[in-house]
C-alpha cells in the first residue's frame, strides 16, 4: 500500500470528534426531555452505545482489525450482559 | 559489534546495556529466533527486538518478530486482551449498580438532584477533545511528524490533568453537602465508579508522560510508534467507560 493510499484509509477523526460532541449534547437534552420515563432511558441507552461504538471502531481502530479483536472485545461484554440479566431475573421473579 | 554484541558476550545474563544513541535498553526475555535460524532475539521493554548471531554481534532491531502465527502484532493482541479483562472489571461494576438501582427504586435519588450535571457535562467533553488529541499525534506520528505527536501528547496530558482536577473538584463539593461513599447506596455505587474510573484516567495521564519523555529521543518514527498505539488504545477505552458512566450516573 502505498503512502498516499494510507493516508486515505486512516478514518476522519474530526468527524468523530464532531459526531461525539453532537450526541452528548443529544444525550443532555434527551434527558431534561418530559417524554416517558422509558422512552428517555433506551433514548439515552442507544446514544451512549452509539458513542461507545464511534471511539472504539475509530479512535481504537477496531474497524480496521481482524475479526480476532472482535471476538476478544465481544466475549467479555455478552458474559457481563448474561451476568446482570440472570442477577435482575432474581429481583424480577421476587 | 553493538552494544548489545559486547555485553552479551561478557555476561550472557545482561538485562539492560546503553544504546550508542543514549537511549537506555532493558531487556525482559530472549529466545532464539524463528526466522532467522541461528540467531537470538532479544526482547526488550516497550516491545522492541534486538537481534544477535551466535557470536553475540548485534544483527539488526526488528519489528517482525511481533507477528504471530494469526498474522496479528502480538504486542497489540496482548493490549487487547488487557483491555478485555478491563471489560469484565467495569461490567462487572455497572452491573452492580445496575442491578442494586433495581433492587432499591423507592430510595434511589434523581440523580440531577445530587450531582452536578452541567460540570460532568464540560468534563465529558474534556475527555473527548483529549482522546481527539491523541489521536490526531499519532496520525502525525504515522506520517513522519514527531513535532505533531508531542503537541498532541502535551494536549492530552494537559487535558486529562484538568478533567482529575474538575472530578477532585466535583468530590469536595459533594462531601461538602454531605454526599459521601457511607450516606447511601446511590453514594456507595457513584464513588466507586467514578473513583475506580478516576484512577486509570491517573494511570493513563502517568503513563502518556512517559510516552511524552520518550518522544524526545529516537524511539518513535514514522514506522515505529507501537508504544503511542498502546497508550493510545488505554486512553480511549478510559474515555469510552466514562461515555457509559456519564449516562448510567448522572443521566438516567
Amino acid at each position: 500500500m502505498s503512502d498516499v493510499e494510507a493516508v486515505r484509509k486512516r478514518p476522519n477523526y474530526a468527524g468523530v470528534f464532531w459526531s461525539l460532541f453532537i450526541l452528548t449534547i443529544l444525550e443532555i437534552i434527551a434527558a431534561n426531555t418530559p417524554f416517558a420515563k422509558v422512552l428517555v432511558v433506551v433514548t439515552l441507552v442507544i446514544l451512549a452505545l452509539m458513542k461507545a461504538g464511534l471511539v472504539a471502531l475509530y479512535y481504537m481502530h477496531l474497524k480496521f482489525e481482524k475479526y480476532v479483536f472482535y471476538v476478544i472485545v465481544f466475549f467479555p461484554l455478552l458474559l457481563a450482559v448474561i451476568l446482570t440479566v440472570l442477577v435482575l431475573a432474581d429481583k424480577a421473579i421476587a | 559489534m553493538s552494544a548489545f554484541g559486547y555485553a552479551y558476550r561478557l555476561f550472557p545474563l545482561t538485562i539492560a546495556v546503553l544504546h550508542p544513541k543514549g537511549v537506555l535498553l532493558v531487556s525482559v526475555n530472549r529466545s532464539a529466533s524463528v526466522e532467522a535460524p541461528g540467531t537470538v532475539d532479544v526482547h526488550l521493554l516497550f516491545g522492541r527486538t534486538f537481534r544477535l548471531d551466535d557470536r553475540g554481534q548485534g544483527l539488526m532491531e526488528t519489528e517482525s518478530t511481533h507477528i504471530g502465527s494469526i498474522g496479528v502484532d502480538t504486542r497489540k493482541l496482548g493490549m487487547w486482551v488487557f483491555l478485555a479483562s478491563e471489560i469484565m472489571f467495569f461490567s462487572g461494576l455497572i452491573g452492580s449498580y445496575i442491578v442494586l438501582r433495581f433492587a432499591n427504586l423507592e430510595v434511589w435519588p434523581v440523580p440531577s438532584t445530587v450531582l452536578n450535571i452541567p460540570l460532568t457535562a464540560v468534563n465529558t467533553f474534556i475527555l473527548i477533545c483529549s482522546s481527539a488529541a491523541l489521536v490526531l499525534g499519532l496520525s502525525s506520528i504515522q506520517r513522519g511528524y514527531k513535532e505533531g505527536l508531542q503537541v498532541g501528547l502535551l494536549l492530552t496530558i494537559l487535558l486529562g490533568t484538568l478533567f482529575l482536577s474538575i472530578q477532585v473538584k466535583e468530590y469536595r463539593e459533594l462531601i461538602h453537602d454531605g454526599f459521601t461513599i457511607s450516606s447511601s447506596i446511590f453514594g456507595s455505587c457513584f464513588f466507586t465508579l467514578t473513583g475506580f474510573h478516576g484512577a486509570h484516567v491517573f494511570a493513563g495521564v502517568v503513563w502518556l508522560i512517559v510516552v511524552f519523555a520518550l518522544s524526545f529521543g529516537p524511539r518513535f518514527s514514522r514506522d515505529q510508534y507501537c508504544g503511542v498505539e498502546m497508550a493510545g488504545l488505554y486512553w480511549h477505552f478510559v474515555d469510552l467507560v466514562w461515555i457509559i458512566l456519564f449516562t448510567i450516573l448522572y443521566l438516567i
